[in-house]
């Protein structure tokens, strides 16, 4: 394949969700993407939007700047946070001369231009138009024949280019890779990532409804695209599901762990031992 | 044909009450103008399009002998014609006249810099008069028109339409695309505010038209092309094969019954099926079978079955070419498709349906022959959730409101309640409740009466459920709590459109559309019923949805000027056209490579080619003035001298 | 010259300079908003808390903005953008409580302790947390280098430190 691009992980990722990092790098190896690491990975702002925009905008496109500084046109960024950071962060700078300035000002304190900065991609543009659904569908061969619940999650759902375009996609990849991924009701419900910082309660049972809903469904995991929701969901599932005293245990995957397992990547190399959650019942596949 | 004499100019300059004057200081004008050479006359008044205004003008004309005219005001598309004629009421040619546009063009986008205005405003009248002097007399013509009309769709507005056309005696051309003439009318159950059974008023009319002496009735029929002559407009028409002949057909039905095909009904809004071989619907005009050629597999069970040896499976598509006066365009509207919409992305419930589904159940010559049941199980519903505004007012999709969906919701519901009892619960989630016109507030009054639910507030989440019902979270306003719905069927007002092909048509008729879509009138208050093209008429939806009392208001209004003009047998040409020095012609045909409108041809004269223009067809572009390298071709009205001495002036 | 409305539950009066402010950066201004309430009816925190955005905006419209950055229902919104992806007019409530949320940062009013954390965990290190060994299922603590993963540039320079401290310290 031959692509070559840089890569900017996220808070989550650097500071622990191996699961999220490992999964990433096979698949991206195992379909013949190379991913470089971008220099100076920070926070992308995201919780800092609540204190001031400005400051979130900068650390947003501050990426964005680095790595057309290192020579790219591409950045990929596989967190559906951090790539809604970065686009909404471009919008609001053609929006307002002021911002716009503001953030110039501030790149220009590491000599970077607020006009010289990389486009933002995510992991469906990876898979679906640097890859192809066609060559991640070979390389599934028969398919993981998995029935799961999908949770697109807040903001890969509600990025800039529209739900029904993100459901397509996510459709599209399901089909290669050999997921049945139905309708259930509350698919589209917010799991509280973003709410955990301001009312922890109310966000677990918001975490605990999705998984509730999950298990109603009567499907066999859940896959999400997103650390914070994998956070939610995975790593706090227990406390969650007892928020809503709702009994059960629902396995979570990352949508790159179920496309590893479907190419025939092992559990060791798509982090699997990392997911907290039930995965026994679907690691052993195909 | 310069004029021999001295240039007597009269000057004209209007306050327009405080829109010209409270930005420019017409004093000032007035004294800046009254210094050129040439102009005899130049006064001011408040109000110089009113009676007395007009009488000034006249007065001036005769008693300084005037033999040229400017007039500062508004813009010409809101007074040229008045002031044309107050000059020919004076003895005036009419086209020795000029406006100066000092209202638009001036007073109202410089309100903040009076200065400027001023400056400005002494430059345009300055202009006008530097091509006054130098305009010709012209004469406006009468071209003659062919007294026949083509009226395109055959709903309601376009029946409507033909039907007044014919009784004024008028030969009309009923083209409608479909197999039969109805259109959205006869899907319908019942009419709001009466609920009238709507085919049973609209089907003596469809009846009428079919057999009307002065109407030909061309059913699967399209438009392929229209281009403008003398006379109004040549149409090529295409007439789709029905692979039935119309002239043995009974109508009896007896084909359908065989064939093996089923696919989904156009007329049942996809919610029955219909065989390859149909006939659309129970009281179709024509009443004839028509088959479907896409999915038809000719076994011909149909021909061995027709009584009547109807079935032709060798019949041709044909061309027509109509020659009329003038066209009606009545093609409708369609509906939005609102699976786009974020909260309808993941929804893909049978039980979510569209208003224009919902009348296909209530209407007894319908799918379920009028029971209300729940596509999924045929069950009736319990619980009906009308969703208005879904599309609508919604800058997501359509920017504008519908017109007719409140009305509409109003509507179904009350049916709903009076087909399904009073146990069953009704609700209608709204944004604003819109039922204007006679008779619509007491027919909202009656469906609150009757129990109908009414929820001030929009719903977020439609959601289907394993059971088949569908839950909807919605906030009320009047009570302020968060309401959840579960409702067996939900009903979408889905956003009103164009329909499918307009944008193509509206271009083959060069019949401008707005940002919305839908078909421009000439004037949005004055003239809802023509375009800005002569000879170009709008009636019904086409224009925008509209509800069916103001369709067929809207549909007279285009046939009666349709007919004014057909009736008079002529229309008045402006004498704006190009005409060609053909001592300076030297024949290359440039000008005819780049004339839009088929107006300039090369002609034999005395052994050369000449290019010779059709004044009636001459829509005084310059296209052929520019083209033309020996500058044998000028503009009346627009002439090189006349633009170049305004350039010369606005240089200074 | 005072506004002729007044609020007579709180006897406040509309304040169109706050508003300017509050309202510079969204895309599509609270003024469009045609009380269709499907905001609430889909807010993620109604729920569960007492956020009501169309209220929110409807506040904004009229200019009555003083209570609400001082509210607790600001701090109730869980970003989910469902208000932002499903308004007929294209007006984004979780932008305007952004908004409201930096000017209540902005005078110093109270703000949610882990916020405050995650700032003091980006000045010192860049990231919004601190990094932590990963626990696998059979409970091993396992870090990126024990698994072979290229060691990462993390930080932010000096410079972006100070770019950051003066975008955050001009509210």
């Amino acid at each position: 394949m031959g692509i070559e691009i840089p890569v900017f992980w996220g808070c989550r990722a650097i500071t622990g969700d191996l699961a999220f990092e490992l999964s990433i790098r096979s698949v991206a190896e195992e379909l013949g993407v190379k991913l470089s690491d971008l220099r100076g990975q920070a926070c992308c702002g995201e919780p800092v939007r609540s204190l001031s925009l400005p400051a979130s905008c900068y650390l947003a496109l501050r990426p964005l700047a680095l790595a057309k500084e290192g020579g790219h046109d591409l950045l990929f960024t596989p967190c559906p946070k951090g790539f809604y950071m970065m686009t909404w962060s471009l919008e609001l700078i053609s929006k307002s001369r002021e911002l716009r300035e503001k953030v110039s000002k501030a790149l220009g304190a590491e000599g970077l231009g607020i006009s010289n900065l990389a486009k933002p991609i995510d992991l469906m543009c990876l898979l679906i138009e640097l890859v192809g659904p066609e060559e991640l569908s070979d390389a599934s061969g028969e398919g993981l024949g998995l029935r799961a619940a999908v949770h697109p999650g807040c903001y890969f759902l509600r990025s800039v280019r529209g739900a029904h375009v993100r459901l397509w996609e996510l459709r599209t990849v399901f089909k290669a890779i050999g997921v049945e991924a139905p309708y259930y009701p509350g698919m589209l419900d917010c799991c509280g990532g973003s709410l955990e910082l301001t009312r922890p309660d109310a966000a677990l049972t918001l975490a605990g409804s999705k998984l509730k809903a999950a298990l109603d469904a009567g499907l066999e995991c859940l896959i999400v695209l997103c650390p914070s929701c994998f956070h939610m969901l995975d790593g706090r599932q227990e406390e969650a599901l007892a928020a809503v005293g709702a009994k059960g245990r629902m396995p979570v995957l990352y949508l790159p762990q179920a496309i590893g397992l479907a190419i025939g990547l092992s559990t060791e190399k798509l982090g699997l031992q990392f997911n907290r959650s039930p995965i026994e019942d679907i690691a052993g596949r195909p | 044909m310069r004029e021999v004499g001295e240039l007597r100019i009269g000057v004209f300059i209007c306050h327009c009450g405080l829109n010209i004057a409270s930005v420019v200081d017409v004093g000032r004008v007035k004294e800046a103008i009254s210094a050129l050479p040439g102009v005899v006359v130049c006064e001011d008044y408040p109000y110089m399009c009113s009676e007395p205004g007009q009488e000034l003008i006249v007065r001036r004309v005769r008693e300084f002998n005037l033999n040229r005219l400017v007039v500062a005001s508004c813009s010409p598309s809101m007074h040229e014609p008045t002031f044309r004629e107050v000059a020919r009421r004076a003895g005036l040619n009419p086209y020795l006249f000029e406006m100066a546009n000092i209202r638009e063009h001036c007073s109202w986008c410089h309100s903040h810099e009076p200065e400027k205005a001023t400056e400005k405003a002494i430059d345009l009248v300055k202009m006008a008069v530097a091509k006054v002097r130098l305009l010709e007399p012209l004469e406006a013509r009468k071209a003659p028109i062919e007294r026949s009309a083509l009226v395109l769709g055959g709903g309601i507005a376009g029946i409507t339409a033909a039907l007044d056309l014919a009784e004024a005696g008028i030969h009309v051309y009923l083209v409608e695309r479909s197999p039969s003439i109805g259109g959205h009318m006869a899907m319908l159950d019942k009419t709001f505010p009466t609920l009238d059974c709507s085919l049973c008023i609209l089907t003596p009319k469809m009846v009428d038209v079919a057999r009307h002496p002065n109407v030909e009735l061309l059913t699967c029929s399209e438009v392929l092309e229209a281009t403008r002559t003398e006379a109004g407009f040549k149409v090529k028409v295409l007439k789709r094969a029905r692979y039935v002949d119309e002239s043995k057909c009974t109508g009896c039905g007896i084909c359908t019954e065989h064939c093996p095909i089923e696919v989904p009904s156009e007329f049942d809004a996809g919610l029955g099926p219909r065989k390859a071989i149909y006939i659309p619907f129970p009281q179709a005009v024509p009443k004839v079978a028509v088959i479907d050629q896409e999915h038809c597999i000719k076994c011909g069970l149909c021909r061995l079955a027709c009584e009547a040896g109807a079935i032709d499976f060798n019949q041709e598509d044909r061309e027509l070419e109509l020659q009329v006066g003038a066209i009606i365009v009545a093609t409708g509207m369609g509906l939005l498709d609102v699976g786009t919409l974020p909260e309808l992305a993941a929804v893909r419930s049978p039980n979510v349906i569209t208003h224009l589904q919902l009348e296909r159940l209530l209407s007894s010559s319908g799918p379920t022959g009028g029971r209300v049941i729940r596509p999924s199980d045929g069950k009736e519903p319990r619980s009906v959730a009308i969703i208005t505004c879904v599309g609508s007012r919604d800058e997501r999709a359509n920017p504008y409101c519908c017109r007719i969906g409140c009305s509409i919701a109003v509507k179904q519901a009350f049916l709903l309640k009076e087909r399904l009892g009073p146990d069953t619960e009704v609700f209608i989630c709204f944004m604003d409740l819109r039922a204007y016109g006679r008779g619509l507030e007491a027919f909202y009054a009656r469906a609150r009466e009757e129990g109908v639910k009414f929820i001030r507030g929009s719903p977020s989440d439609i959601e289907p459920l394993p059971d088949g019902s569908i839950r909807l979270t919605v906030f009320d306003q009047s009570t302020g709590k968060l309401l959840e719905v579960v409702a067996d069927l939900v009903v979408l007002v889905v956003g009103l459109t164009p329909p499918p092909g307009f944008k193509d048509l509206a271009s083959k008729l060069k019949m401008p559309v707005g940002p919305d879509g839908f078909a421009l009138e000439a004037h949005p208050k004055l003239r809802p019923a023509e375009t800005p093209t002569k000879g170009l008429f709008i009636a019904g939806c086409c224009q925008g949805p509209k509800d069916i009392v103001e369709t067929t208001s809207h549909a007279s209004a285009a046939a009666m000027k349709a007919a004014s003009m057909l009736l008079r047998g002529y229309i008045v040409v402006e004498p704006f056209v190009a005409s060609v020095d053909e001592e300076r012609c030297r024949g290359c045909g440039r000008c005819e490579e780049v004339c839009e409108f088929g107006a300039i041809r090369l002609e034999e004269r005395d052994g050369r080619l000449v290019a010779r223009v059709n004044g009636v067809l001459c829509e005084g572009c310059g296209s052929c003035a520019v083209k033309c390298p020996t500058g044998a071709i000028r503009v009346h009205g627009f002439t090189r001298e006349q633009i170049l001495a305004q350039v010369g002036v606005a240089a200074g | 010259m005072a506004s002729s409305l007044t609020d007579l539950m709180t006897m406040a009066k509309p304040e169109e300079g706050l508003k300017a402010k509050l309202t510079a950066l969204v895309a599509v201004k609270p003024d469009a908003c045609l009380q269709c309430a499907r905001c609430t009816s889909g807010c993620t925190a109604f729920r569960l808390l007492e956020l009501k955005p169309h209220e929110i905006v409807g506040s904004a419209r009229l200019g009555f903005l003083e209570e609400l950055v001082s509210s607790t229902a600001i701090w109730d919104c869980a970003l989910c953008l469902k208000c932002a992806e499903r308004c007929p007019q294209g007006i984004s409530a979780a932008e305007l409580i952004l908004a409201l949320r930096n000017e209540a940062v902005g005078r110093g009013l109270e703000v949610p302790e882990k916020l405050g954390a995650i700032l003091m965990s980006i000045m010192e290190r860049g990231l919004a947390f601190e990094p932590r060994k990963a626990i696998t299922r059979d409970g091993r603590a396992v870090d990126r280098a024990d698994l072979g993963l290229p060691s990462l540039d993390v930080g932010l320079s000096e410079g972006a430190l100070t770019a950051l401290m003066e975008l955050l310290g001009g509210a």
